[in-house]
Order: structure tokens, then sequence, then C-alpha cells
């Protein structure tokens, strides 16, 4: 029923922007006759491009290490590792974000006639930090002068995780993605699965994704266990630090509450409640929303209660977060956000 | 030793851009259109991704995905200041989109937060994969899952009243 309204909404959605797309316009004009200059711009504002990406990779929280493998330049702008195979190296493949490990003897993509090793190449390694039963590891390269990709998005319950699909790109110069849906590699939360890994996609003829010797680990315990005391933990899910645009400017966050002993978050959510503060009125307002579980992912809101933040002002101010135990209205677990707010 | 390029012919278009401008015009006004529930402002806004698109054009991998970028961006932004405003878009045919039912539809749309309408213009009239559009907005795939979640959360329960 809920999916048969979802679809209801969703085709209403689409036709409806379609309308307005029309009423919009937007008819033909030249650049030649474009109401600007270009050469002022340029030294106006950060490129928004690479200010958002700089931006993701901040909020992700993303961790590039190499274990055996050496970078062969000096560090880059961006956040990549050079892929080797260096004399010495006991790990040939080693990939570690805050939330995913993989490492691997050797990594062999067939795609569009090619094999895709990521030799030699600088690897951009990320995690989508997700929730409870959900995260990613996104492993991205360039390589015979095309863009190649591996992603794993993994899933959880409450004993095992396991990979719902991999992707990787096709190997050609406008890359699309292959696909190769899972469920695969279903371990115990808090194991690594070990082996290795010969796939073919069901929709892409002579492609196909071989690993040796691989150690995939993902759902790793959050470093919050270590740096929090007390019985419990708070984490703010979208950053350690909140940056807000303009005044009126709006960002929802979430917050989870953390069983220190497991490292896991609370098997009994609703036994917490959360009391969300600002340092400083002026700079930020918050309000805490609690979940709605409505169109969200099954258990979505066991794990996250969502906190809306408000720009009022430019400057710095901190939320501060409390958990509390209904039953006893102690407050079991604090975390201070820093908050800064922009002109 | 370089000669500099004489000024007036510094920053003429190459034809490669004019190209994309021209053919990318029409769709960038409309997405900004959608973004911002503005036709008023939608061609400024898109003009201004144009011109951060421009002095980059050499080094721009992926065009169309750095413009849209640029336009998403730049919604936010004017979105950002203009605070409380809140507007609903014009549709090309009022009589038939209240014969369509899209008034209320249209209302809760506009009353979205940006992030979370630019999630659902990006999926449901781009059609855009979730890593594209977190590319675009600039956040995480698993927060474009929970940006759609809740904004169709919010809509349902708008046009359900």
């Amino acid at each position: 029923m809920r999916q048969s309204t979802d679809d209801d909404l969703e085709t209403r959605l689409r036709e409806l922007f379609e309308h307005q797309a029309v009423g919009i316009g937007g008819n033909g004009r030249a650049w030649h006759d474009a109401p600007m200059v270009a050469d002022e711009l340029e030294p106006r504002r950060r490129p928004r491009a690479r200010a958002a990406a700089i931006a993701a990779i901040a909020v992700a929280a993303s961790v590039l290490l190499v274990i055996g493998i050496v970078a062969t330049a000096p560090a880059p702008a961006r956040d990549a590792v050079t892929v080797g195979g260096q004399p010495g190296s006991s790990v040939p493949l080693h990939f570690a974000t805050e939330q995913v490990r993989f490492d691997a003897s050797a990594l062999k993509i067939a795609a569009n006639g090619r094999t895709f090793t990521a030799a030699g190449s600088q690897v951009d390694v990320n995690s989508d930090p997700g929730y409870a039963t959900y995260q990613t590891l996104e492993l991205g390269w360039h390589e015979h002068g095309v863009a190649m990709r591996l992603y794993f998005y993994f899933a959880a319950d409450a004993h095992d995780w396991w990979v719902s699909s991999l992707t990787t790109y096709n190997g050609h110069a406008e890359p699309d993605s292959i696909e190769y849906r899972g469920p695969f590699f279903r371990t115990p939360l808090g194991s690594a699965y070990t082996g290795d890994v010969d796939l073919v996609p069901a929709e892409a003829p002579g492609a196909h994704l071989r690993i040796a010797n691989m150690r995939l680990q993902p759902f790793l315990p959050p470093p919050l266990c270590n740096t929090q005391t007390g019985a419990y933990a708070i984490e703010s899910n979208d950053g350690a630090q909140i940056s807000l645009d303009a005044p009126g400017s709006v960002f929802d966050d979430t917050v989870t509450l953390y069983d220190r002993a497991r490292c896991r978050p609370v098997s009994t959510p609703g036994r917490f409640i959360y009391q969300f503060t600002s340092s400083t009125r002026g700079v930020v307002s918050v309000q805490g929303e609690g979940c709605d579980p409505s169109g969200l992912p099954a258990g979505y809101c066991d794990t996250h209660t969502y906190v809306s933040l408000m720009a009022q002002g430019p400057g710095r101010a901190t939320m501060h977060v409390e958990a509390i135990d209904v039953r006893t209205l102690a407050v079991v677990a604090r975390l201070d956000v820093p908050v800064t707010a922009k002109r | 030793m370089t000669q500099p390029k004489p000024a007036e012919t510094a920053f003429l278009p190459r034809p490669a851009f004019a190209s994309f401008y021209a053919t990318e015009w029409p769709g960038a006004v409309r997405l900004a259109g959608l973004l911002t529930q503005d036709a008023r402002v939608a061609e400024d806004l898109a003009q201004e991704a144009f011109a951060r698109v421009f002095p980059k054009w050499d080094r721009i991998e992926n065009p169309h995905a750095y413009l849209r970028v640029a336009i998403v961006n730049a919604c936010r932004t004017w979105q950002a200041r203009r605070r409380t405003e809140r507007t609903k878009l014009p549709l090309l045919a009022d009589t038939e989109a209240s014969e369509l039912g899209f008034d209320a539809l249209a209302d809760a749309v506009a009353a979205l937060p940006y992030r979370q309408r630019a999630a659902l213009v990006l999926r449901y009239y781009l059609d855009l994969k979730e890593s594209e559009i977190a590319d675009a907005i600039g956040c995480r795939p698993g927060t474009v899952k929970s940006l759609t979640s809740r904004a169709l959360a919010a809509l349902r329960k708008e046009v359900e009243q």
C-alpha cells in the first residue's frame, strides 16, 4: 500500500516538474548575448564545484591510508593515494576509511574490452558513513584514459553485514555504471569477510570483477567509543563541525546514541530522548525534530534523531546535545558540536 | 616567449563553449527555475552558473556535471539570501494545472527546505542517479536518501491534508 502511494506521488511530481519547466521557458540565447564579462568572475569566489567537493570530503570524514604502498609524488591537492605493489609490500591493495577496511592482493575489472587493475593510479577513497544498516566504500581512479570506479554498498541487520551491490564503470569515456547485484559476503558484524571474488554482472556481457585474497570489513566501530566517556556516546552524523551558509539557511543533522560497551547504536532507542540547545542563539537556532519513519528505510529512526539548525547571524556557536534516559531523567551522554555561520 | 593574447580576444568564447551554452541554456534556466520555484530569477542564476563554467572550460572533465553543480549552488545561495519569502512557481496553464490537481502539490514543493526540493528536482525532473545527486548537492549518497524520503513524507502529509 505504501509503495503504491509513493509511486503515485512520484508520478505526480514528475508531471508537476514537467509542467513547471514548460512554464519557465528558457528561450534560446547565444553566449555572445550574455550580459556578463567572464574574466571578472574568476577571482570573486572559490570554484563552487571544488568547494562542494571539499565540503563533501570533510563531512564524510573519510580517511585515506595505504599500508605497504608508497605515494610516488608529492601529496596532491585532493585526497588520493597511489596504488603500486612496491617491493616489500605485503598487501598490494589496502584502502581504509573510518568505516571500512579493504585489503586484497590483486584487482581485475574487465570492461569495454580492457582490464583495469588500478596499478599505479591515484585512487580516491571515500566512504558514506551512512547509518547502522547502510555504508559504502567508494574507490575511483583513471586508467586507460577513462574513469573507473569500484563502489561497495553495504547493508546490515542486527547480526550480520553483507554487500548489497557492487558497481564499476563500464570503461567508456562517457561512463555508465555496471552493477553486480548482491547480496554477497554475508558475515557477522565485527568480523571481516575473506576470500576470492569472481563475479559476472547480469546485464553487461564481457564484464567481470575479480579480487584475489580480499579481506573486507565495513561497519567498523566509530572512534567516538574511545573519545567519549561513560556508558553511552553521541555521534553527530553530519560531521564533527557544522558550517552554515548565510543567515536563514537551514541544515539538518541527525544524532545517534551508542552503547559504548558494544560500540553499536543502543538497542532500546525508545528509552532515550534528546535535548538540543544553542550556545549563541544570535548565531544559530536549533530545534529537535525527532524522526518520522514515513518513507525512511526500515529501522532508520531507531538510530537517528533529527535536529534542524538555522543560521541567524554570522559567527561561531556550539550546539549542545544531551541524551536523557526517560526512566531516570538522567543525562547519560553529552556532545558539543561547533557551528560556524557565514555572512 | 609566448606572446600575450590581444586584450580584445583573450576572453572570446571558443566555439565549443558557445555551442555548449546554446544547447544547455534552456535546460539550465528550467533547472534553476524548478530549484528556486521562481521563474523571475531563473535566467540570472543560470547565467551565473555558465559564468562559473566558462573560465574553466579547458580543464573541466564533465561540463554537464560541473554546470549542474554550479546551478544547484547558485540557487542555494540565492535561496539563503531570500530567507523565508516563498512563492509558487506559475505553471504554463493554470487552468490545466488546477484540473490536474497540482496546486496543493506545487505549494508543498515550494515550501520544502532547499536541499530537499533540490533532491526531488534532480531525481524526478533530471532522473539523476543517487550518486549524481549527491555530487550536485554536495552531500553523501546516504544523505540523498534521507533528503528524498523526508521530502516525500512532507509532501504526502501536506497533500493528504
